[in-house]
């Protein structure tokens, strides 16, 4: 299958508008473009401690969705957390401490059942601090380090096991919403 | 079926055999696969670029005939993101329920969608107007992996590169009408576990 790389961010729409005033043009005058929603995904497996994988989000990015597709049912400690690194990068599957934030984006997902898991509320409504904020603009506005952020999963408890996912994160690329916030 | 919205043509349409991928890097970094990186990188440095999410929809009525053909087929290797239903009728009938499955192209090796009736939980009961968020069939890993790649080259009937489609099935005939949209990412072709 070919295959057709843009630098992005993907735009579409039909009308431009270059002329468009908010308070006194007609809704059909309108620019309507909007953002395309990007995706990348990365297997995992139940291990310990906070670890890197191949998901790259580029920077100012908003997040949309973060799922895992369960395939093995993780058995020991039955949940994870999902966060950024922006450290020095060796690879996927390392572990990593210093220059990472190991729950910036969702916290204790259960993974108990083979199927589909959605982050939602109860994932995301006990984050540290404004963490929240990582979801509106990747990462979030004041941090030091701005730029882009590798995706990390921690499976938490201290002991391996079975579990295997997919874990995927949508986004689009570059809006920062924190303009509008 | 209805007339198949993805063979009308749009006013400024834009076609790519694809799959689109769109990143502020993806070629600087020599021999960088996402599994073997050669040395250590700033993140900062590193390809990001992703995939675009792609979308087909298709109207369906409810029928009892098993395996009736849907407008959607799916590119080879695509990764499932989510399915939702918009039922604008509602189900009718002893069962009122809408089975999605991939067709290979070998009648014994359908591949379920969506919960199978009876064999896993979450299957919508479709007897309001509404919309219904549909997840893979629960508990069940060759019809989770399904979603991972639709193209699982374990499975007996895999030919490399080709199309599958979308089957619908609901137990009995009724009154119910929906829109089917599939959300996926065509050529990911994720390896297996």
């Amino acid at each position: 299958m070919s295959r057709s790389t843009f630098s992005g961010p993907v735009i579409v729409g039909v009308d431009a508008s270059p002329t468009y005033q908010k308070t006194t043009d007609r809704v059909e005058d309108n620019p309507d473009w909007g953002f395309v929603n990007m995706v990348q995904s990365a297997a995992i497996t139940e291990t310990y401690d906070n670890r890197t994988t191949s998901i790259v989000i580029p920077n100012k990015s908003t997040i949309t969705r973060v799922s895992v597709l369960v395939t093995t049912a993780w058995s020991g400690t039955t949940t994870l957390d999902i966060g950024t690194y922006w450290g020095e990068y060796t690879g996927p599957d390392v572990v990593v401490t210093l220059g990472a934030d190991k729950d910036d984006l969702v916290n204790n997902l259960a993974v108990t059942v083979v199927g589909m898991v959605v982050a939602g509320p109860g994932d995301t409504d006990d984050l540290t601090g404004s963490d929240i904020d990582n979801w509106m603009r990747m990462p979030k506005p004041g941090e030091t380090y701005d730029n882009d952020r590798v995706i990390t999963y921690d499976t938490e408890g201290t002991v391996a096991s079975e579990g295997v996912g997919i874990l995927t994160v949508e986004y689009c690329q570059a809006v920062d919403l924190s303009a509008i916030a | 079926m209805a007339n198949n919205p993805h063979a009308q043509t749009y006013k400024g349409s834009t076609t790519f055999s694809g799959p689109i991928k769109a990143g502020s890097r993806w070629l600087d970094v020599p021999n960088y696969d996402r599994t073997t990186v050669p040395g250590t990188i700033a993140v900062k440095d590193l390809p990001n670029a992703g995939f675009v999410v792609c979308s087909q929809s298709c109207a369906v009525e409810q029928k009892a005939a098993a395996q009736t053909a849907t407008d959607i087929n799916l590119p080879s290797g695509s990764m499932i993101l989510s399915i939702q239903y918009i039922v604008t009728a509602a189900f009718t009938g002893t069962k009122k329920d809408l089975i999605m499955y991939l067709d290979p192209g070998v009648p014994d090796e359908w591949r379920v969608l969506t919960p199978s009736d009876g064999t896993g939980g979450g299957l919508p009961v479709l007897d309001a107007v509404g919309v219904y968020n549909v997840t893979p069939n629960v508990g069940d890993t060759r019809h989770v992996e399904a979603w991972r790649n639709i193209s699982d080259d374990r499975e007996a009937d895999h030919v490399e590169g080709r199309s599958i489609d979308v089957r619908q099935d609901s137990t009995n005939d009724g009154d119910g009408r929906c829109i089917v949209t599939i959300n996926y990412v065509p050529g990911m072709d994720l390896p297996n576990a």
